[in-house]
């Protein structure tokens, strides 16, 4: 079974992107496939920790882009010991997997985003840059945000992204279908992608939906 | 959260569930005891790390309309686990069956509003559930195209 199947991944380097958020580019051991598509994730194992059957970690790296990254945010004993890896450490890992990705060349993307949530959807903007795509991301704080430089970048670069941020505990907007939908150009081919914690996506989900956004078009992945 | 807890006369009060949830539990629909004579036409297998739940689902589709005419299934887990997986077969085969577009697209959060809520702890419960489907799902693309 896909998500039992462990192999050792070497860490590469860390990047520190917030007070409590570290990107982690690693190489796997074995000759395993890792080809993935953005938006899938990993399964790891660090059997030092108290959460034996792992957790599950979006891949934020871009298939084009070469390497193979995580980014992850210090919520608990797992999210610690993995942060705190160092340089030529291993862990182990499953192969890439996961249904959270379109299967369309062409479709315009919504992105959604609640805090970490932006981790797969970076791995799609990189690897996507011929097609439009809206990034709605939401934060608590400035000291919060995550890869918001290399997407405020990005918009002066690329005319066909469009982003936009909050931090709700500093003034911003909380993130509703509404103010969303206002903010996009909805065709028949716009997809939806939610992604944060379980309240955020389901919240997300049901304003989209009451919205009259068909289901259909509507992916979700909640962190848990 | 409310506690349960046993009345005098056996019966669960509070229950944690919804009565949706409870009915799914202890009625599961579609459920395949036997596997051994049932020929499929997708079997997607899929375990969660998050808590060792095993979840098998079989799918059998319409030659004609290509919409999903039978969802079986068989879950090694908990409560929600059973009830998030008979709410999916469902979903799946209701109103002449989805499309396997629709199938595909089928979140965890639609099976979830039908089933009442879940507890947030059990959330991944249904995430297994839709990616039973999706792998069952995949196993008949790839027959086909064979």
């Amino acid at each position: 079974m896909k998500l039992f199947e462990k192999n050792n991944c070497r860490v590469l380097t860390k990047r520190v992107e917030t007070h409590d958020v570290v990107t982690i580019d690693f190489i796997p051991e074995s000759d395993a496939d890792y080809s993935y598509k953005p938006g899938q994730y990993i399964n790891i194992f660090l059997p030092n920790t108290s959460t034996s059957e792992g957790k599950s970690y979006s891949l934020s790296s871009a298939p084009r882009e070469g390497v193979l990254s995580i980014t992850v945010k210090r919520i608990g004993e797992f999210s610690d010991y993995l942060s705190n890896l160092k340089v030529g450490e291993i862990f182990q890992a499953t192969t890439p997997y996961g249904f959270f990705f379109t299967e369309s060349d062409t479709s315009e993307l919504v992105l959604i985003s609640g805090g970490i949530g932006i981790a797969p959807f970076r791995s799609m903007i990189i690897n996507s840059p011929d097609r439009p795509i809206y990034l709605f991301s939401s934060h608590k704080t400035q000291g919060d945000d995550i890869f918001g430089s290399e997407m405020r970048k990005r918009v002066q670069e690329n005319p066909l992204f469009h982003f936009y941020e909050t931090f709700t505990r500093t003034g911003g907007e909380r993130l509703n279908a509404q103010t969303i939908l206002s903010k996009t150009e909805i065709h028949k081919t716009t997809e939806f992608f939610l992604c944060g914690s379980i309240g955020f996506v389901r919240d997300m989900w049901k304003g989209l939906v009451s919205q009259g956004i068909p289901e259909e078009v509507i992916y979700t992945e909640a962190f848990f | 959260m409310q506690k349960s807890c046993i009345n005098q006369n056996g019966d669960v009060e509070n229950w944690l569930y919804s009565d949706i949830v409870k009915d799914h539990f202890f009625n599961p629909r579609n459920i395949l005891i036997d596997e051994a004579d049932y020929v499929a036409d997708g079997l997607g297998v899929v375990g969660s790390p998050a808590c060792g739940d095993v979840m098998a689902v079989w799918v059998k589709i319409n030659p004609n309309t290509k919409r999903i005419a039978e969802c079986k299934w068989r879950t090694f887990g908990c409560a929600s686990a059973i009830a998030s997986t008979s709410m999916m077969s469902v979903m799946a085969t209701e109103n002449g069956g989805m499309t396997l577009r629709q199938a595909k697209k089928l979140t965890p959060e639609a099976i979830i509003e039908r089933l009442g809520g879940l507890p947030d702890r059990k959330y991944h419960c249904s995430v297994l559930g839709h990616q039973a489907l999706r792998e069952a799902i995949l196993d008949y693309e790839t027959i086909r195209k064979k």
